[in-house]
C-alpha cells in the first residue's frame, strides 16, 4: 500500500513535515504501507534551500538518513518489516504520485485538493493554521461538508488521531463520495452566450 | 434674449456633457443592471476570446476551468505577465491540444510591480504597465468578444481598459470573472475592484453568491 504526504510548494509546511517524519513514520508501517511519498517544499532563499534544510533538520536523530540532493530514496527496515520513503520537493507531474497512491494526505491548497478529488483517492486535509490570509481552513470545511474528503488542524497533529483517521480511509469506514464535475459545460455556455450577446 | 435666459442656456450647455458622460456611464456599467444568467448550447456567430493567466494558482485553475471547454471555433488571445515563463508553457501546453482553424495569439504584458520594490519605482511601473496594457490592446486588429479573467491585482487594469474602450463605443467586450474557487465567505480584492465591470461575475461556492446580489453560482467550475 502506498501514502502520498504532499505539503504544498512555496511555504514549507513545518507542522505536517516535522510531524510525519518524527511521529508518523511508525505508524505508517503499523497501518501496513510499504511505500510513502513525501513532497516537503520548494521554499528557497538567497539560493538557501529552506525546505531541504527544514527536513533534513527533522530527519536527524529520527533516522539515519540525510538528504543530498533535493530528491532521494530511504529504504527503512524496522521489526522485520520494511518501508521505503521517497522525496521530493515539487512536482510538475504531481498527478503521478496520486495517481499510484492509496491513501493521500494534503496540505489545503485548493489546486492540489481538485487534483486528488478527480482521481477519487481518499484523502486527509491538514490545513495550515499559520499561514496567514489563508483560506486553508474554510476550503477543508466546505469540501468536508460535502463528504470529498476528512480534515484536521495542523494545531491539532496527534499520532492517535491522524493513524485513527488514516485507519478509517484505509478501512472504508469512512465513506467518502466522488466528486464530480461539471465537465466545463457551464463556462462553455456562459462564454458562448456572452459572444452571441455581444455579436448580435 | 434676455440675460437671466442666457445664462440658463450656457449653465445648461456647460453641465449637458457630464450628464452625457454619466447617462453613458450608467448605460454601459454592468452593475446597473441586473446580469443576464444565461448560457448559450452554440455558438451562432464567430467570436473571439482573450483570457489572462495570472500566474501561479490562477493559471492552474484558469486551465482547469477551460480543459473541458471547446474553443475551437474561438479566436484567442491569451494574455500573461514578461517574467511569467511557466504559465507560457503551461499555455503553449493547452494550446497543443486543441484543434483549431485558429491560431493562438499571445501578449506579454510588463509586469506591474515585484515584491518588495521601492514604492516610488513601483508607482513609475504601474503607470508604464497600464500604458503598455492599453497600447498592446488597442494596436488588436479587434477587440475581444469576451474577456476571461480570474485574478490577481493585474487582471484589474486590463478588465478597466476594455471597459473605457466600451464606454468610448470602441468595443463591446464582456468581462467574465471567475472567483477562485479559496474563496468562499469574501471576494479577493481583485474581485472586488472588477465587480462593477464584469458583465458576468461567477462565484464557485454558495455563500458567496448569497452575499452578492450579482454574483453566480453554478457550482465547482474547475
Amino acid at each position: 500500500m502506498k501514502l502520498l504526504i504532499t505539503t504544498g510548494a512555496t511555504v514549507t509546511f513545518k507542522k505536517l513535515i516535522s510531524f510525519t517524519i518524527t511521529e508518523f513514520i511508525q505508524p505508517c508501517i503499523d497501518l501496513g504501507f510499504d511505500e510513502v511519498y513525501i513532497q516537503y517544499g520548494n521554499e528557497i532563499d538567497n539560493g538557501q534551500h529552506l525546505s531541504k534544510e527544514f527536513i533534513n533538520q527533522c530527519l536527524e536523530g529520527v533516522i539515519n538518513y540525510q538528504l543530498t540532493s533535493l530528491e532521494g530514496e530511504f529504504l527503512l527496515e524496522r521489526g522485520g518489516k520494511s518501508i521505503k520513503l521517497i522525496f521530493f520537493p515539487f512536482s510538475n507531474n504531481l498527478s503521478k504520485y496520486i495517481q499510484a497512491s492509496d491513501i493521500i494526505i494534503s496540505h489545503g491548497g485548493t489546486g492540489t485538493i481538485i487534483d486528488i478529488l478527480k482521481y477519487s483517492k481518499p484523502l486527509l486535509v491538514v490545513y495550515n493554521e499559520e499561514l496567514m490570509g489563508n483560506h486553508q481552513k474554510e476550503i477543508a470545511e466546505e469540501f468536508t461538508n460535502l463528504n470529498y474528503c476528512i480534515n484536521v488542524s495542523s494545531e491539532n497533529l496527534d499520532e492517535e488521531q491522524i493513524t485513527s483517521k488514516v485507519k478509517k480511509l484505509i478501512t472504508n469506514e469512512v465513506k467518502l463520495s466522488e466528486y464530480e464535475s461539471n465537465s466545463g459545460k457551464v463556462i462553455q455556455g456562459i462564454i458562448y452566450h456572452e459572444i452571441n450577446r455581444v455579436k448580435s | 434674449m434676455e440675460f437671466e435666459t442666457r445664462i440658463a442656456i450656457r449653465v445648461f450647455l456647460f453641465l449637458l456633457p457630464f450628464f452625457i458622460i454619466v447617462g453613458r456611464l450608467i448605460y454601459i456599467t454592468p452593475s446597473t443592471n441586473s446580469p443576464p444568467i444565461a448560457t448559450s448550447e452554440f455558438l451562432q456567430t464567430h467570436g473571439s476570446l482573450m483570457i489572462f493567466l495570472g500566474s501561479g494558482g490562477h493559471t492552474g485553475e484558469m486551465l482547469k476551468i477551460l480543459s473541458n471547454v471547446d474553443v475551437s471555433n474561438v479566436t484567442r488571445t491569451w494574455i500573461v505577465s514578461s517574467n511569467d515563463t511557466t504559465s507560457l508553457l503551461k499555455c503553449e501546453e493547452f494550446e497543443r491540444s486543441v484543434e483549431s482553424p485558429h491560431s493562438p495569439r499571445f501578449l506579454t504584458l510588463h509586469r506591474a510591480r515585484s515584491v518588495g520594490e521601492p514604492l516610488i519605482s513601483s508607482a513609475k511601473n504601474t503607470v508604464i504597465s497600464f500604458y503598455d496594457t492599453f497600447r498592446q490592446i488597442y494596436s488588436l486588429p479587434e477587440l475581444p468578444s469576451v474577456l476571461l479573467i480570474n485574478g490577481p491585482g493585474t487582471s484589474v487594469p486590463i478588465a478597466y481598459i476594455l471597459f473605457v474602450f466600451k464606454f468610448l463605443g470602441l468595443g463591446r467586450t464582456s468581462i467574465v470573472y471567475v472567483e477562485s474557487l479559496a474563496r468562499v465567505n469574501e471576494l479577493s480584492l481583485s474581485g472586488k475592484l472588477v465587480l462593477p465591470v464584469a458583465d458576468r461575475f461567477i462565484v464557485q461556492w454558495k455563500p458567496l453568491s448569497l452575499k452578492y446580489k450579482r454574483a453566480e453560482y453554478h457550482g465547482i467550475l474547475v
